[in-house]
């Protein structure tokens, strides 16, 4: 009998290799997908520090403005429009006029720099996302933004990948609310039965016949 | 003590003849194993848990608490703040105007002027045109 | 013999060895994501004031139809406070409601639903908002209340930028209801109606 080269214990470790390398490969792919779908990718739930410390929660929630106040170009142009240092005056003109936190509005009112806000939502430069074309069609804020009315600074509510834009472009009654409640942010879809919102689908003519999923929808 | 199970009078020749294993498994190594992968588990949740707590905050953390530095206590009106839950407040203000612009009354019983539902103002306007207001 | 094989495998190996570098390569491509255009808000490197989107150079005028003269876009007529609405505002139902959706949206804050100047900002804030219920405001020019959403007044600002010509007419229009049903002549109400204005429901 020649000399053993492999010890007794060899066969046991090739097998416990093998299994290690498959859950090796399986762990990697697993963990990048958690990666891909988890908030340190995604900056879902993430605040952005901004150069003044504006709470959604605050104006939207306990000061009962209207989002159109601010973002006001929402129902006529593709984006809704960050708020010009103006309509941050037109009320802290008179309140909180000598707040330190609100040095950076007034300067920019007075010299006409604009504040540069960080954006929150950046789609890729090849997605044509129209805001208009949603609120018309009774996709509420909340649909898309989440309950911004309840953060303080504003945060992701939605990673937008692709599948969830489809999602809701599939099944618009799944989403679909009555114009008039387009900036309720308490609106609940399930206030409506599925036949009722089916109804709306109709009567707001979104098209069902699959259109709404061609490529050329959202990317030109 | 791993040969203590070992049957005394030694393998038959039965086994022998079959090749079989002639000593018990050894157990400590397995109970072993078993105690260094719960170990391992154990040891990797509690890992886990360290590092969610200190990344956690940065993750999650919408609520955007001010500081207690001077700056911060400036904003807020001198003691005592009688609003105590602004939200509440609008809320009131909200539902006492929507009240009002929902029902009618007597505004100047003397003059014959009342409040009336917005609904049924739009409505008159449009019957009377502008100029009913004056 | 048998290490030159092996060798042989080594090399043709270490000449795939690039082949996972395609996934970085693939995933970093950015390109399409960040591409060279502005868009609405952007921070621009090329102008000198950082601004992609750049205001109207000085004396731009505005092309078609659009008439900055005309009654439609100053409220007035021959200079003077517009009685009536411009030939291009119909007042209907559809006009009523969408003054109510921006009146709430761009006023109430302030003036509040009712109009009564205790919204929500004006019952927090140290000012004085006026109310729209006053014998000077009912008898006013319909043109007045354009002219103060375009120009502002006192200490209200100019919400021209914010509140397009014809919304402004819509709010005006909307205000005037508002008026109504604050002061509404009990001749004009039904004996149903009347009722309910004694009964105070």
């Amino acid at each position: 009998m020649s000399a053993q080269i492999f010890p007794r214990n060899a066969n046991a470790i090739f097998l416990a290799s093998l299994f290690g390398l498959v859950m090796l490969v399986v762990g990697t792919i697993a963990a990048m997908v958690g990666f891909y779908l988890s908030p340190w990718y995604t900056d879902v739930g993430v605040a952005k520090a901004q150069p003044v410390p504006f709470s959604h929660k605050h104006h939207v929630s306990e000061l009962k403005i209207d989002c159109r106040y601010c973002h006001a170009t929402v129902e006529k142009a593709a984006t809704a429009g960050f708020p010009a240092t103006e309509t941050c005056m037109s009320c802290h003109s008179q309140v909180w006029t000598t707040s330190p936190l609100l040095e950076v509005v007034r300067t920019s009112y007075q010299t006409g720099e604009p504040v540069v806000w960080n954006r929150i939502y950046d789609l890729p430069d090849f997605v044509y996302f129209n805001h208009s074309i949603h609120v018309a069609k009774g996709i509420g804020c909340s649909s898309c933004h989440g309950r911004i009315d309840q953060q303080q600074l504003a945060a992701k509510a939605q990673p937008l990948y692709m599948g969830w834009c489809l999602g809701c472009h599939r099944a618009p009654e799944d989403h679909i609310r009555p114009r008039e409640e387009v900036f309720n942010m308490e609106w609940d879809v399930n206030s409506l039965s599925l036949a009722e919102r089916q109804r709306l689908v109709i009567e707001y003519q979104i098209p069902t016949d699959g259109r709404l999923t061609n490529c050329f929808v959202c990317h030109r | 003590m791993s040969h203590a199970h070992v049957h005394s009078e030694g393998p038959s020749a039965e086994s022998l003849a079959l090749n079989h294993e002639v000593s018990d498994v050894r157990s400590r190594p397995i109970v072993w194993g078993i105690v260094i992968v719960f170990g391992v588990l154990v040891l990797s949740f509690v890992l886990m848990g360290i590092v969610l707590a200190m990344a956690a905050g940065s993750i999650t953390d919408t609520s955007n608490t001010l500081s207690n530095d001077e700056v911060t206590q400036l904003q807020l009106p001198p003691a005592p703040r009688l609003e105590q839950n602004p939200r509440v407040e609008g809320d009131r203000i909200i539902a006492e105007a929507t009240e009002r612009l929902e029902s009618y009354g007597w505004v100047n019983e003397r003059a014959g002027r009342a409040h009336i539902p917005i609904e049924r103002a739009m409505e008159l306007l449009l019957e009377h045109g502008l100029d009913v207001v004056k | 013999m048998v290490h030159s094989v092996r060798r042989s495998i080594f090399t043709r190996i270490a000449r795939l060895a690039w082949l996972p570098l395609c996934f970085l390569l693939v995933a970093c491509h950015v390109d399409m994501y960040d591409q060279p255009k502005y868009k609405p808000n952007d921070v621009s490197n090329f102008f000198p004031d950082g601004r992609a989107m750049q205001p109207p150079p000085a004396n731009t005028v505005p092309l078609n139809s659009y008439n900055p003269d005309s009654p439609l876009m100053t409220g007035r007529i021959e200079g003077q406070l517009a009685d009536q609405l411009p030939p291009e505002i119909k007042l209907d139902a559809a006009l009523l409601a969408h003054g109510q959706s921006r009146y709430n949206a761009f006023c109430a804050p302030c003036h509040g639903l009712v109009g009564d100047g205790n919204g929500v900002i004006a019952y927090r804030g140290p000012m004085t908002v006026t109310s729209l219920h006053n014998d000077r405001l009912r008898t006013v020019q319909i043109g007045y209340f354009f002219d103060v959403i375009t120009n502002g007044i006192g200490k209200m600002y100019s919400y021209a930028s914010r509140i397009p010509p014809e919304d402004r007419w819509a709010i005006a229009v909307y205000v005037r209801a508002l008026q109504l049903s604050q002061n509404a002549d009990v001749a004009l109400l039904t004996e149903a109606e009347l009722q309910q204005v004694r009964a105070g429901r």
